[in-house]
């Protein structure tokens, strides 16, 4: 059979080479001998019969190798060949083999891992069925901003809007867990229950929540999040059915949801609101239906199918106007309805968008990295191809020889790439919001790692194979006359790659630019006047469940005792309670009523409000400025006492000095009395350090006391250490309540910024490596000009040049070509980076500093990695380089 | 198995070589001389051609070798039809037949 013939002789083929080989070659022998006999005995001299012989075969080692290719498995040993060969070439040239494959794999690397990412997050659909019909209905002020509904609003949404399937009304918050081992606190949602009709996912176990079953105040249930099922109830399916205390309050468990479902945010279970919506913070208990003045929670909602989104907010805009025109007073007078996606995804667009952009122009530089070092070994090897040309090899045999080292090349990058994009990955999923992934995983995408692949090897094959393209033409005596440089194709190569590394200087600027950019902004941030001092102070946070505090003042007399107790503890030198902690978004405002003036509209220009106990100036580090700050004669009962920030203070007395007026704001103040503004303090960034910090009131907090608070510790120690001490003081007080969130302030700004800096490292981080690529490209150039030009630089010095001008001159070469690439990626930073100016604070897009620091460290840069090179142009030996071929 | 037009040559080739080994076994130089014999001259077999095809129709199976002593007492490496090849030469000889039968009835056809 001719197959197992085939086959057997493909395996002696390949495993008993070198018999065969000898074999082959003694019956090729033994034919030219025959032959010579043959003609010996016709009559020739045994020489000449030999040589005639010899002639007549075509050559004893074509012959073999004609035989070698029609064996068996020639293909394969061919294969075998070019790869060993393409190792050992690529092993001899071991510098730029190393820094072509590390390049190829960070181009690779990083641009899978980001594109990856940021496909996720920008295009990946939410995990719910018909993603696209979920959207957010808010209140537009007349400013354009969006805002929160109030309960009267929702519910005639929810009544008379047709475009929407279901609309439901959702509260984010956190809850306290009390009962089984340890008390806790989770995140989660109070939903009416339409919730999950508009999400559309049913419950893992028993049953999500259904209007007809949880009606308003018919039912105290909730559903659970599978990894709070798991971790604190321990995947026991009788949690159906049984009561679990939230805020003191026992709720049913009717359902666990699977595990891939959370949203809102991080939340781990969904309490059935207790009226028609959902319950408000402050006054849980409360039915508020009929209130038209606290917008305190979102409306989300489900589209009718075949309804578009311009339809749905046209007929909420209608509804909208009509209400403004029925309840004047009303601050918004417009609705929004935006897609749940674009919601989430819409604000952190820009910046990714630019992070991909970023990271394609480090593809683009390391793809030229690679083809200009192609470019130097393919130059370098026209001698020795021209040769094998010469031997008789064809031409296919030299392009197939040099795509398997190209390809060696790409599948070494690629794997490094793979493996670099892959641990990449973990901390870019800090770059996609939350709600997008949804609980689901962040994967490598395939489609974006074969293209960033096909890109690198395309861009290593094209360069690579110049050199065999060129043995078209060859004038072969030229070539290897000329000792191995030829002044025509390879200074072609060479113009080549002195415009790739141009490119590479001027995106590599661009690059730099825009980082620098970044890195300004960020410092100014980070230098932006707080308003208070953080360093060495501690914060917690809680929040008092109504049904353990219903009453005003047990809240006030268990933070007072909390304060007691923790001031007096070694290490401590201040504490106090305040209602928000700075640098953290969200707000709480109330209408500011000034007596002798009108009132304004309810909701314009409302301050923060924040309620806060004797010692919290101190203890945060906020100067007082006028006045006094709040004793312990402020209490429940006493006259009614406010302090105001300095920009409120600039804000509604502008030319006096409001210690002494009167004010109702809050709680404080009502149809018969007035509070008396009693002191002013400094400005503190209530909601992020880029934002101008609002005008701020503050109420003692005995005679508002809110349920949900922070305490502020001044340590005289490292804040952390303090930290046990002051949970247990807490915990002595009340050992049910669980603390949450416990950190030095200065872990408080730091994360507040978090996003920026993230933005920023990675900017950066690009920058950095464009810049080494950009170098390794400049001393790669001018490295082998000088290599090509020794024979020149020799006759040079032979003929009385100063070493130091030959220094000269390559460094000016090097100089030559920084400085265009540097102007260039001035102008193209110039064109581009406005993009960046939504993301920076303090910093203009076209900041000088950064404009011409960047390209001078980018000159000097360039200069430095010229400098190796002219070095060595330098210490040429003249009588070493004339005899140089 | 029906070899296309560009194998034509090569296929004529393994013909002639399965046909000089007919009668007996021969060794390279031995099967390029008798082909020339029975083709009056016709054909010249290059020793380039004849090495690759020998080697070819070995591994196909057609062919097997072994090593003896040629007439002036050298080292050389003989080739003999198996039982393979010996089908293959019957069924190429009447294919060979059929298709210059058709060619010759062609060229008559006015």
């Amino acid at each position: 059979m001719p197959i197992l013939s085939r086959v057997t002789s493909l395996l002696r083929n390949l495993f008993q080479r070198r018999r065969s080989d000898e074999a082959l070659d003694a019956e090729v022998h033994g034919y030219v001998d025959m032959l010579a006999d043959e003609k010996i005995r016709a009559g020739m001299n045994p020489e000449d019969a030999r040589r005639a012989a010899r002639i007549e075969l075509g050559g004893v080692e074509q012959t073999k190798e004609q035989v070698r290719e029609v064996r068996a498995g020639a293909w394969l040993e061919i294969l075998v060949q070019d790869l060993r060969y393409g190792v050992r070439t690529l092993g001899r040239s071991a510098g730029s083999t190393v820094i072509a494959v590390l390049t190829l794999a960070l181009g690779i690397g990083a641009n899978t891992a980001i594109f990856s990412v940021i496909d996720t997050a920008l295009l990946r659909p939410l995990p719910y069925p018909n993603p696209d019909r979920i959207a957010m209905l808010y209140a537009r002020s007349p400013n354009g901003e969006t805002g929160e509904l109030s309960p009267a609003d929702f519910l005639d949404y929810k009544n008379e809007l047709q475009s929407f399937e279901y609309l439901a009304g959702i509260r984010e918050s956190s809850f306290n867990l009390a009962g089984e081992d340890r008390p806790e606190r989770v995140a989660g949602t109070v939903v009416t229950p339409e919730f999950f009709a508009v999400m559309g996912r049913r419950a893992q176990i028993g049953r999500t929540l259904i209007p007809e079953q949880d009606k308003p105040s018919a039912s105290r249930t909730m559903v659970l999040s599978y990894s709070l099922w798991q971790h604190r109830f321990g995947g026991d399916p009788a949690i159906l059915g049984r009561s679990v205390y939230v805020d003191n309050i026992p709720r049913i468990v009717v359902g666990v949801m699977p595990h891939n479902f959370q949203f809102p945010g991080e939340s781990e279970l969904w309490l059935s609101a207790l009226h028609a919506v959902p319950d408000q913070p402050l006054n849980p208990a409360a039915d508020l239906s009929a209130d038209r003045d606290s917008h305190y929670f979102d409306a989300i909602g489900r589209l009718r199918p075949g309804v578009n989104l311009r339809q749905a907010e046209t007929e909420a805009a209608t509804i909208a106007r009509r209400l403004k025109q029925q309840f004047p007073h009303k601050e918004a007078g417009g609705a929004a309805v935006i897609f749940l996606h674009e919601d989430l995804v819409g604000q952190t667009r820009p910046a990714m968008l630019i992070l991909l952009g970023a990271v394609s122009l480090l593809l683009l530089i390391a793809c030229a990295n690679v083809a200009s070092i192609q470019l130097a070994r393919g130059a370098s090897r026209q001698r020795e191809l021209s040769i094998r040309k010469a031997l008789g090899a064809s031409r296919t045999r030299l392009v197939r020889q040099l795509l398997t080292e190209c390809v060696l090349l790409a599948v070494a990058g690629g794997g490094i790439g793979i493996l670099l994009a892959d641990l990449g990955l973990a901390p870019l999923r800090a770059l996609v919001p939350h709600d997008v992934l949804g609980g689901a995983q962040l994967a490598l995408d395939v489609r974006v790692l074969a293209f960033t692949i096909v890109v690198s090897l395309g861009s290593a094959i094209l360069f690579g194979l110049l050199p065999a393209l060129h043995l078209a033409n060859p004038d072969l005596i030229t070539v290897l006359k000329e000792a191995g440089h030829g002044a025509g194709c390879s200074s072609r190569a060479q113009q080549i790659r002195r415009v790739l590394v141009v490119s590479e200087i001027a995106l590599a600027a661009m690059l730099l630019i825009g980082a620098g950019l970044l890195i300004r902004s960020f410092h100014h941030l980070l230098s932006a006047p707080e308003g208070f001092r953080p360093q060495g102070v501690l914060s917690l946070q809680l929040t008092l469940p109504q049904a353990r505090y219903p009453n005003p003042n047990d809240r006030a007399l268990f933070v007072q005792q909390v304060i007691e107790r923790v001031a007096a503890l070694p290490g401590v030198a201040s504490a106090a309670a305040i209602s928000r902690l700075p640098l953290n978004p969200g707000s709480s405002s109330r209408t500011l009523e000034v007596e002798g003036r009108t009132p304004p509209p309810a909701g314009e220009d409302s301050p923060d409000y924040l309620v806060a106990t004797p010692d919290y100036f101190q203890s945060i580090g906020t100067p007082l400025v006028a006045g006094r700050a709040f004793t312990e004669r402020d209490v429940s009962g006493a006259p009614g006492t406010v302090i105001v920030s300095q920009a409120a203070a600039r804000r509604y007395w502008p030319a006096e000095n409001p210690v002494g007026k009167h004010v109702k704001v809050g709680a404080c103040g009502d149809d018969k009395t007035w509070c008396e503004v009693v002191g002013v303090v400094g400005d503190v960034r209530q909601h992020h350090l880029d934002q101008e910090p609002n005008p701020t009131v503050y109420v003692s907090y005995a005679q508002d006391p809110w349920p949900f608070m922070a305490f502020i510790v001044r340590t005289k120690v490292d804040p952390a250490s303090a930290a046990s001490a002051v949970e247990a003081a807490i915990h002595a007080v009340d050992k049910d309540q669980p603390v949450y969130n416990v950190r030095a302030m200065t872990a408080v700004i730091q994360k507040s910024v978090s996003p920026q800096r993230l933005r920023m490292s990675l900017l950066g981080l690009f920058a950095i490596v464009a810049l080494t690529l950009a170098c390794v490209g400049i001393y790669g150039v001018m490295a082998y000009s000088v290599a090509q030009r020794t024979h020149e630089i020799g006759i040079r010095m032979a003929l009385g040049a100063h070493p130091r001008r030959i220094l000269q001159v390559i460094l000016r070469q090097g100089f030559a070509l920084a400085l265009t690439g540097c102007a260039m990626g001035l102008a193209g930073a110039f064109a581009v980076t406005r993009l960046l100016s939504s993301m920076l604070y303090g910093v203009s897009p076209r900041d000088a500093a950064t404009f011409v620091g960047i390209p001078l460290l980018l000159l000097v840069v360039a200069l430095l990695a010229s400098y190796l090179p002219a070095r060595r142009a330098m210490q040429v030996d003249p009588m070493v380089a004339l005899r140089y071929e | 198995m029906s070899p296309d037009a560009t194998n034509l040559l090569q296929g004529t080739l393994d013909m002639m070589i399965l046909k000089a080994l007919a009668l007996h076994e021969m060794h390279g130089l031995g099967i390029s001389r008798r082909i020339e014999q029975i083709t009056k001259g016709t054909f010249q077999v290059k020793p380039g051609s004849l090495f690759p095809a020998l080697h070819r129709m070995e591994e196909e199976g057609w062919l097997s070798s072994a090593w003896g002593d040629s007439e002036n007492n050298r080292r050389a490496k003989y080739y003999r039809l198996t039982k393979a090849g010996r089908r293959q030469l019957e069924s190429e000889t009447e294919r060979w037949g059929r298709i210059s039968l058709a060619i010759a009835r062609a060229l008559e056809a006015s």
